[in-house]
């Protein structure tokens, strides 16, 4: 009993001592250091846990000019469709760091709630705090989301500018593959099926997606050319029941292609 | 401590028991925060303790409506539930559903359906969020009665599934509102 106590008291004293040696070097800490001990507690509890979500506000309550802590807080709520409560945090951060999450939220707009000209006020907005410099929200060339918000907002024409200027003004191994596909959809609504042709080609050259063939049967189709596109409906149905197609776990991407889809082509074009 | 564990090895001396430990321990630590930095894989977080989580309700919920298991509902993004397609049919099915929601001519914005797939992938719990243009949270009078049965009317989900295994989910579906008419619709 005596050592059970004396183990008791000795455990309560042990955390008493680190509590408060932890407590004095926490106040040493400048007030930004302070919130960021907030923030990175949070990060051992998984996103969208509310233990997270009140460790973060103990980070904002610290230092209210933590720009992260806002965003990072606001993801969960977007991605579960509370766009109130989401887009307000996010409002806090763009209003802390416009040049660091403006093109972060205007990825959200773009996806998550087809807001196309919310979207592109926000990649013009960052565009011009960003003089001479090629921006990637989210990883993606600013000219191509901005093309996206054009296309959305049915401005093919803007919407081919901003993909040129995407793929010829870039380095041809840092042009996303997406682009060429995207650029051929907008060359094929515009009527200018062999360059869509080349882009698609050139598209499946470094990754024969699925989504590649379906626009190439497609164009091929327009040209009069059925044998050809049917050809290419096979070899995509082929490529997509092996999973080599563009999907996302959160939206639909732009132009996103199922597998309906190849069958409603082979359905008109190719069952003669 | 670390770096003398290290040297240690390096010398080729005799390796403490506790040095193993101290390995076997970081590389454990190290593997859980790879995992725990992936949201789109199943986890188990007690549902309670979610954003958004949505109770049952005896005033608007169906009674009849269960779950796998309260406690670990996942998210849409973590075990992929479908309807058919996916966001191509559900964008069909609204197509031709009664979608006379009534909503004032005078609303544009988002109206945002979340409900509750349970792991048969039947469809109940739903709940409603309306923003204007500007994200701002308005509350506006629809026929939530009429969104709830076009939804229920869909029939089954083919429920999350990951690994074999299936689990209840979170979805929702996003009604862009252009002058009370749904322009466009993100599922």
């Amino acid at each position: 009993m005596r050592i059970i106590k004396a183990i008791l008291i000795g455990s309560i004293s042990l955390f008493i001592l680190i509590f408060l040696i932890v407590f004095s070097w926490y106040q040493t800490l400048e007030t930004r250091k302070q919130a960021e001990q907030w923030f990175s507690l949070s990060k051992y509890y998984r996103q969208g846990n509310l233990r997270r979500q009140w460790l973060m506000e103990q980070a904002i309550k610290t230092d209210p000019s933590f720009a992260e802590a806002y965003m990072q807080q606001s993801i969960s709520h977007n991605k579960r469709g509370d766009f109130s409560t989401g887009m307000a945090l996010l409002e806090k951060a763009v209003e802390l760091k416009p040049v660091r999450y403006l093109g972060y939220r205007g990825s959200v707009k773009l996806y998550m709630l087809h807001d196309y000209e919310g979207a592109l006020h926000d990649f013009l907005r960052l565009d011009s705090l960003t003089p001479n410099f090629r921006d990637a929200p989210r990883g993606e060339d600013i000219y191509q989301v901005m093309s996206l918000c054009h296309e959305g907002l049915g401005n093919d024409s803007l919407a081919l500018f901003y993909l040129n200027k995407a793929i010829d003004e870039e380095d041809p191994q840092w042009v996303d593959n997406q682009a060429y596909l995207y650029r051929s959809r907008v060359q094929i609504r515009l009527g200018d099926f062999e360059r869509a042709m080349d882009n698609l080609t050139h598209g499946i050259t470094t990754n024969p997606l699925a989504d590649y063939y379906y626009y190439l049967a497609y164009a091929h189709f327009q040209l009069n050319n059925p044998q050809k596109g049917c050809e290419y409906l096979s070899e995509g149905v082929e490529q997509f029941n092996l999973g080599y197609f563009r999907s996302n776990p959160y939206y639909e991407l732009p132009g996103q292609v199922y597998l309906s889809d190849f069958h409603e082509l082979q359905k008109q074009y190719c069952e003669k | 401590m670390y770096n003398d564990y290290l040297f240690l090895f390096m010398k080729n001396q005799k390796v403490p028991t506790s040095c193993l430990a101290y390995l076997v321990f970081t590389i454990y630590i190290l593997a859980s925060l790879t995992v725990m930095g992936q949201n789109t894989v199943p986890h188990q977080i007690n549902t309670k303790e979610k954003v958004g989580w949505i109770p049952f309700d005896p005033l608007q919920d169906d009674s009849g409506f269960e779950v796998c298991d309260e406690y670990n509902i996942q998210e849409y993004y973590q075990v992929n539930p479908k309807y058919l397609e996916g966001s191509k049919s559900i964008k069909a099915y609204f197509k031709t559903a009664n979608t006379n929601y009534r909503i004032p001519s005078s609303f544009s914005g988002f109206l945002t359906v979340r409900f509750v797939i349970n792991c048969q992938g039947s469809i109940d719990r739903v709940r409603f969020k309306t923003v204007d243009q500007s994200y701002q949270s308005v509350e506006i009078k629809i026929d939530t009665e009429t969104v709830k049965k076009s939804l229920k009317n869909m029939g089954k989900w083919t429920p999350g599934a990951v690994d074999g295994v299936t689990y209840d989910c979170y979805k929702h579906i996003v009604f862009k509102v252009t002058n009370g008419e749904i322009s466009d619709i993100i599922g």
